[in-house]
């Protein structure tokens, strides 16, 4: 896994941009990656 | 993944979906789906790179994979207009609080995904040490 990945941004439903590790700063997360949206 | 939202939420931890198209197509998936999870969007699928998730036309058409998209499509599931990278194979980390990764799973191919089981036993570990 690089280290690099909690840096790296994501979007919320509004567009605005967050690092991806902000989804496990208070608590444990089951993040899953879609393929595609539909 | 939503049979084991229950568990998910009982654990203390929170199930999030991450696409990779704009975010007006992750609010048209939600709407659609009427997800409940919070849901993100990664267009550049860097976070996806980053991840080791696969990508390509081999992960996308091969025969298991294939056989997969056959199954699901006898179960009912329609694909719609792919929105996203239609050759972007997906995966799940299991992240504790902190950036400890305690699973990850990268598809392989279309279809083949994470297990609940795994999912859980990984929450489980959490669970586990909180209570010693």
């Amino acid at each position: 896994m690089n280290v690099d990945l909690g840096v790296a941004p994501i979007l919320d439903l509004e567009g605005r941009a967050i690092p991806l590790s902000s989804l496990w700063r208070d608590r444990t997360v089951v993040l899953s990656f879609v393929r595609h949206f539909g | 993944m939503r049979d084991i939202l229950p568990a998910i939420r009982e654990a203390g931890a929170e199930l999030v979906i991450v696409g990779n198209g704009t975010p007006d197509m992750a609010r048209a998936f939600r709407d659609e789906l009427g997800l409940e999870a919070p849901l993100y969007t990664d267009p550049t699928r860097r976070t996806y790179a980053l991840a080791g998730f696969k990508r390509g036309v081999f992960a996308t058409f091969s025969a298991k994979g294939m056989a997969h998209a056959a199954r699901a499509w006898r179960k009912g599931f329609r694909q719609t207009a792919t929105r996203g990278d239609a050759l972007q194979q997906g995966g799940l980390l299991v992240v504790e609080r902190g950036g400890r990764i305690l699973y990850a799973h990268r598809d392989s191919e279309a279809g083949d995904l994470a297990s609940n089981d795994e999912v859980l036993a990984a929450l489980r570990e959490v669970s586990n040490r909180r209570a010693r």
